[in-house]
């Protein structure tokens, strides 16, 4: 099976199935919703991303975390046989990418209704959330599968992830509180291509160890 | 590991050369600086020996995912962890130059970033084998999240010092040397200490593999 076919297989099951969408879909909600009472839509610039960034930071964890857990038991050997490890991790780079840009969008559009957006610039805005998400996702999945191997502990994935999430979020959240308070194109740029890159070294790397860490 | 003594001998050497010069030579006298700038040969010294020994652990972890030596994962963990001691070190004495330079022993500061992700990254590699019983498994699993948190680590620490600026010297659009206010005579004790504080570390690393060969001998004696 091809890594295009692996990534249809798993979109369609988590379209039938639809739980850890609503999952993410309600955490966002509640999450949003507490925020906004909490700080009773007063939310200045700086506080509003560092929000946006800490809600992100834990949707995307939750949402990753379980993405090697169908892979156990049967449907593990099978894959091992029939299916080459660099096939199956790029499937789950797209699908966790593609989840977690979802997820991305629905946040920011949560607390846009919640909490309205002190800021301007809201298409540099949107593009920086975006590709934040795609490199919070890209870390996560090899992370996951790190913390899957070794026996699906989910306090582990915390414990693995997190230090490797910060240069991804510290960059994140400094350009789009450069965005935010309308600063020169030139000023937040550099941050925008700094996280792409460390979006394609993290894709990369996992891509390159994913092989050792799958075979037993 | 290199055979031989004598890169042994020539660190310690440097390292001793470097506490004596360190204390007695000359420095410039700058504002706020003034003998605290006698802190460079220790502080920076050991992240030089910190990251020497986190790039040879990540070489160990390579090595062990290619051939499969147990030897070679040992090594891998037991430079992290020299690693970590230095990196804690490193911190210490940073921490205490902070307080006399820039009045607090902790300030959000790009390289401070750095340092407190390489710290925590190597504790959770301690915790993802501790997480694991079988040898194999364990092994081959810590080496893929070790290669994997060097390369983002290094890109971090190299990307994000240039892209903001920062209380450190040579920082804000260049993280070179050449920035240091080095004069000819600091060079001078720079360089040796700096060589001498890797080639120590590595000194202990090797001493710590002798030290877990023999213990695992005896236990198997027994």
């Amino acid at each position: 099976m091809s890594w295009i076919k692996l990534t249809q297989l798993s979109l369609l099951l988590e379209w039938r199935n639809k739980s850890a969408l609503f999952n993410s879909l309600l955490y966002s909600v509640a999450s949003t919703y507490i925020a906004s009472v909490l700080l009773t839509n007063q939310a200045g610039v700086q506080v509003w991303n560092g929000l946006l960034w800490l809600l992100l930071l834990f949707n995307a964890l939750t949402a990753c975390s379980s993405s090697f857990k169908s892979e156990t038991g049967n449907r593990y050997l099978y894959y091992l046989q029939w299916i080459h490890p660099s096939d199956l991790i790029i499937s789950k780079l797209v699908y966790n990418g593609i989840y977690c840009l979802l997820v991305s969008w629905i946040q920011w559009v949560l607390l846009f209704f919640f909490l309205g957006w002190p800021g301007g610039l809201i298409g540099w805005h949107l593009l920086c959330i975006s590709l934040g998400a795609i490199g919070l996702s890209t870390v996560l999945t090899l992370t996951a599968g790190i913390a899957a191997r070794s026996g699906n502990n989910m306090s582990l994935m915390a414990v693995l992830s997190f230090p490797l999430l910060i240069p991804t979020a510290l960059l994140g959240v400094k350009a789009s509180i450069l965005i935010g308070v309308e600063a020169e194109v030139e000023s937040f740029r550099p941050f925008l291509t700094g996280n792409a890159g460390m979006t394609i070294l993290s894709a990369a790397t996992g891509y390159l160890l994913f092989p050792y860490l799958w075979r037993d | 590991m290199i055979k031989g003594a004598w890169w042994k001998l020539t660190s310690a050497v440097l390292v001793l050369y470097g506490l004596i010069a360190g204390f007695s030579f000359d420095v410039p006298r700058l504002p706020i600086l003034n003998e605290s700038i006698r802190n460079l040969y220790f502080h920076v010294g050991m992240w030089f020996a910190m990251m020497a020994l986190f790039l040879g652990s990540s070489i160990y972890s390579i090595r062990y995912l290619r051939q499969g030596k147990v030897q070679d994962d040992q090594k891998a963990s037991g430079a992290a962890s020299v690693g970590m001691l230095f990196g804690s070190l490193g911190l210490l004495t940073g921490m205490l130059w902070a307080k006399f330079t820039w009045g607090a022993f902790w300030v959000n500061d790009p390289k401070l970033n750095g340092t407190a992700i390489s710290l925590l990254i190597y504790l959770a590699y301690f915790v993802l084998r501790q997480s694991m019983e079988d040898h194999t498994k364990r092994a081959r699993i810590s080496a893929v999240y070790n290669l994997f948190a060097f390369a983002i680590m290094i890109t971090f620490i190299q990307v994000l010092p240039r892209l903001t600026d920062s209380l450190h010297p040579g920082n804000g659009g260049n993280p070179a040397f050449s920035n240091y206010d080095l004069d000819s005579t600091m060079r001078l004790v720079f360089y040796p200490i700096i060589i001498g504080w890797i080639g120590l570390g590595y000194w202990v690393l090797d001493l710590r593999q002798r030290w877990k060969e023999i213990n695992t001998k005896l236990n198997d004696n027994e």
